[in-house]
């Protein structure tokens, strides 16, 4: 019997040891390996392919595989760090560490700056901005007028875009959300720090133990 | 009483597609939070929520932008304590954040 390493990597491409995953984070081995039994249970909930796809995120978000949403699909893309349309193991852990609770203020706010930053242009633009206010309005049952949804991006951009370029930056990105820290709430997940009672591993799975026994 | 002006930012925030932890969640009736929206004035909102908590024998302060709600009765994780946050969009426009605070999650969804 090979190495349980080699043999996940067989059927989850892109499944890296847990070992050097946690070496790279702020989670513990075990942590990573809770997050493996995550993994599989929405990698597998369409296709088993050990690959995370766009309707089986979907699916785990919303509960509906079809539910197309464009704040889903950001942080979708933003996961799938090599842009290949699926997130594999690797890509999972690493876009998570950034909510843990103790992941660097740095990273989340990067993160979320990238997240906001529809087309990737460096800037998060006002018409970027309306397009997600306007997006928001539509899935909630917000309606709000022309003239309000202007007058709350007047107010935002007063606010944030400090040269008044009609862009935000991400250095004044960094300051608008130092004044205004709730903005971060959704850069951070509670539930990663108790990620190994409700995923629970089993330990004849453990790779660490595996390793353990072959010495 | 004073509110906190939502930014465009908050607004967008808002969404569940930025809410991950519904990955985790198996069972989405243990959510201790709701979000819901209205058209109301901020007094009109306060008064229907003291109105509410007069009928559930709540205590109930007011501080900052938010109503806190304490149940007098011992439930059985202690007595329940919901806050009820209320945001301003525009003077017409208010979005009220429902969190529990202590207590039963069952005891609290009911009210």
């Amino acid at each position: 019997m090979g190495c349980f390493h080699s043999t996940a990597a067989k059927k989850f491409p892109g499944h890296e040891n847990p070992v050097v995953l946690a070496s790279e984070t702020t989670f513990s081995v075990s942590e990573v390996e809770a997050l493996f039994e995550l993994f599989k249970i929405i990698s597998s909930s369409v296709i088993d392919d050990g690959l995370i796809s766009k309707e089986e995120f979907q699916l785990a978000l919303f509960k509906n595989k079809q539910k197309e949403n464009l704040f889903a699909n950001r942080i979708f893309d933003l996961f799938d760090v090599k842009q290949k349309g699926v997130i594999d193991f690797g890509d999972f852990v690493r876009a998570l560490n950034v909510f843990h609770p103790n992941a660097p203020q740095e990273e989340k706010i990067n993160f979320s700056f990238r997240l906001y930053d529809m087309d990737g242009t460096g800037f998060i633009e006002r018409q970027e901005v309306k397009q997600m206010l306007i997006a928001l309005l539509g899935e909630s049952e917000m309606t709000l007028d022309d003239e309000t949804v202007e007058i709350i991006l007047d107010k935002t951009f007063l606010e944030a875009d400090s040269n008044q370029d009609g862009k935000i930056d991400l250095s004044e990105w960094h300051d608008f959300v130092g004044r205004n820290p709730s903005l971060l709430k959704i850069m951070t997940l509670p539930y990663l720090r108790d990620i190994t009672t409700t995923f629970p591993s089993f330990v004849f799975h453990s790779e660490v133990d595996e390793a353990a026994t072959q010495l | 009483m004073k509110l906190t002006w939502l930014s465009a930012f908050d607004i967008i925030s808002l969404s569940p597609g930025f809410d991950l932890s519904s990955l985790f969640e198996k069972d989405k009736s243990h959510r201790s939070d709701a979000r819901f929206t209205t058209q109301k004035s901020a007094s009109t909102i306060v008064s229907r929520l003291e109105e509410v908590a007069s009928m559930g024998s709540f205590k109930v302060k007011k501080k900052d932008g938010t109503v806190k709600m304490q149940g007098s009765k011992e439930g059985r994780k202690g007595q329940l304590a919901i806050d009820a946050e209320i945001f301003e969009i525009t003077p017409a426009f208010h979005v009220v954040q429902v969190t529990k605070k202590s207590g039963d999650t069952a005891e609290y969804s009911l009210h």
